[in-house]
This record gives structure tokens, C-alpha cells and sequence, in this order.
């Protein structure tokens, strides 16, 4: 088993495939062929989340709240359970995994029961609070909750990077500038 | 003991999930001399009165003398264990005659919870 150990200069986004290990946690970790990783417990992989480029960049102030939508496929007996919006950063270190800042539940909702897949469609808000440092951008990501996993894509999202900015709060002026000057 | 038309298989899953379309298959053999008009029917057994049927789009045939054919039927799974009671007929003397039955039983199958496709749609300001 050719293994890699953990190196900073990698590009977290773009790993080779195989094994690789915290050699200050003495953590396993695995990345697929396709860039897919994994953490190693207990002789199972577990997929980390994967990263997307944010498909537009939401503007919030302290304050404010952030509402998430999310949609999935459901097929099976009726399921109670949650759903946890994420607003956090890719971890500048080994796993560059998600490193959760704050987040929030939806209230509980019971999946009805169906033989064939469903789609479905739900909402989770989280408050913007101070936690969430001003003048940076944040990326987010949502999963289902109570008694089921994460799997990237299937119970939960992949991670949309620097999908909000937090606004200062400060009054805050730009580009200023003399735009014409006569006599009158 | 058949006379006529002799069911000797009923094809149907071992379980199926509630409310679910069960398709099945009722094969008879025809074990008369000549040509025999050939009937199926069908009920499900469940604990619900009377029966309900079983669906066969086309429910009839004219055998060849000893030749085996299937008739296509569907239902939808109840939420319990149902037995199907298959029927064969067969036409003499201007009427259709009662003339086999074979049962099978399907088993419920529990649901698996299965979850996929899950993505962000939107996120905003609210």
C-alpha cells in the first residue's frame, strides 16, 4: 500500500489518489481516483464532503438570516428528521475537510412513506451572528440529521465555497471621486 | 385434479413493497385431445371481503391440444401478506367452466429508506 503522508503544499482541492495519514493524529484518510475523500474509522471509509465553486455570493450583515434550500429524493418508510445548514470555511489543513463555524436546524419533519423516490423540498435559516468575522467570505453547506449519515450527495450537499460575504457593519465609503467641476 | 386446463405455475415476486404494481404470470398447460378455450381469473386474499381481483389484460387463449401458454396480471401490494388464488376455466356447451385454482403467497417487503440527489437549490437573504 503506497501511502502519502500529509503535506501542506498540496492543492486541498486537487489530491492524488491513495492513502494518506495525519502524522500528527496518526489519522487515515483515502482519496479515490475520481478526487473523492475519505475518512478511515473502524475499517470503513467515510465520504468527506466534497468542495464546489459557490454558484453566486449572498451579501449578509450580522444579523441577518440566511435561508438555505435544499431538494432530494426520497423513497421509503416514513422519516422524521432534520435538516442542518452549515456556514463554515475548507480547512486550511489536512483533511481540508469543513471546518463548521455556525449552523442551525430546521424544525423536525416527518418524510411521508413512499415506494417510489420522491422529490422533496426543504428550508433551513441560520441568524448571521458575530462568530462569523466581517469583511469575509464563507462557504456553506446542508445535510439531513437524526439517524442518518452523511453521504455527499444522498444525505447531505456538497460544499459551495465562499457562497456568502459578511458585510462590515461599519458605514462603509468606496469610490469616491470627483466626477466634474465648472463654474457657476 | 384438472381436467382441462391445468395451472402449473404462478410467477410472482417472494415480496413486494405496499402499494406497489405486482405483475405476475399464471401458466396453464391444456391437457385436452383438441383445440380448448382457455380462462384466467384471479382474486387476492388478504383479509377483505369479497376478494379483490387480479387484472389480466387479456384473459383468455385457444390452446392447441397439450400446449402450455401464460397470462400477464397485475395488482397493487396491499399492506400485508396477500395470497393470490389463480383460476383456470375452460369453454364447453356454450359456458365457461370452472376448472383449477393454484395460490401463492407474497410475503410484504419492508421499505428501505433510500436518499438521493441531495443539493442545494438556493440560499438568500431572507
Amino acid at each position: 500500500m503506497a501511502v502519502k503522508t500529509m503535506e501542506v503544499t498540496l492543492n486541498p482541492l486537487a489530491l492524488s489518489s491513495g492513502w494518506y495519514q495525519d502524522t500528527a493524529t496518526g489519522q487515515w484518510y483515502y482519496c479515490d481516483e475520481e478526487g473523492k475523500r475519505y475518512i478511515y474509522v473502524a475499517g470503513y471509509l467515510y465520504p468527506a464532503v466534497a468542495w464546489e465553486p459557490a454558484p453566486k455570493v449572498v451579501n449578509v450583515r450580522h444579523g441577518d438570516t440566511l435561508r438555505i434550500d435544499v431538494s432530494f429524493k426520497y423513497s421509503g418508510p416514513a422519516k422524521t428528521c432534520k435538516l442542518r445548514g452549515v456556514i463554515g470555511n475548507l480547512r486550511t489543513v489536512w483533511p481540508y475537510d469543513f471546518d463548521e463555524v455556525i449552523y442551525a436546524h430546521s424544525p423536525s419533519f416527518t418524510i411521508p412513506e413512499s415506494t417510489d423516490p420522491v422529490i422533496q423540498n426543504r428550508s433551513v435559516s441560520i441568524s448571521i451572528i458575530t462568530a462569523l468575522a466581517a469583511g469575509k467570505h464563507y462557504s456553506i453547506y446542508a445535510k439531513l440529521e437524526n439517524g442518518i449519515g452523511f453521504k455527499e450527495g444522498e444525505t447531505g450537499s456538497v460544499a459551495l465555497r465562499d457562497a456568502v460575504f459578511v458585510v462590515s457593519a461599519e458605514p462603509t465609503f468606496t469610490e469616491f471621486k470627483i466626477t466634474d467641476y465648472k463654474k457657476v | 385434479m384438472a381436467q382441462v386446463a391445468e395451472i402449473f405455475l404462478i410467477e410472482a415476486p417472494a415480496e413486494a413493497a405496499a402499494g406497489s404494481r405486482v405483475d405476475i404470470r399464471v401458466h396453464i398447460k391444456s391437457n385436452a385431445s383438441t383445440w380448448a378455450g382457455i380462462r384466467v381469473g384471479g382474486a387476492l386474499e388478504y383479509g377483505v371481503s369479497p376478494w379483490p381481483g387480479i387484472t389480466f389484460p387479456n384473459n383468455w387463449a385457444n390452446f392447441p391440444p397439450g400446449e402450455s401458454y401464460y397470462f400477464e396480471g397485475y395488482f397493487t401490494m396491499p399492506d400485508k401478506k396477500v395470497t393470490i388464488h389463480a383460476y383456470s376455466y375452460y369453454y364447453a356447451d356454450g359456458r365457461w367452466h370452472f376448472d383449477d385454482e393454484k395460490t401463492r403467497d407474497i410475503k410484504l417487503a419492508e421499505l428501505v429508506p433510500i436518499l438521493s440527489e441531495f443539493k442545494i437549490t438556493d440560499y438568500r437573504k431572507v
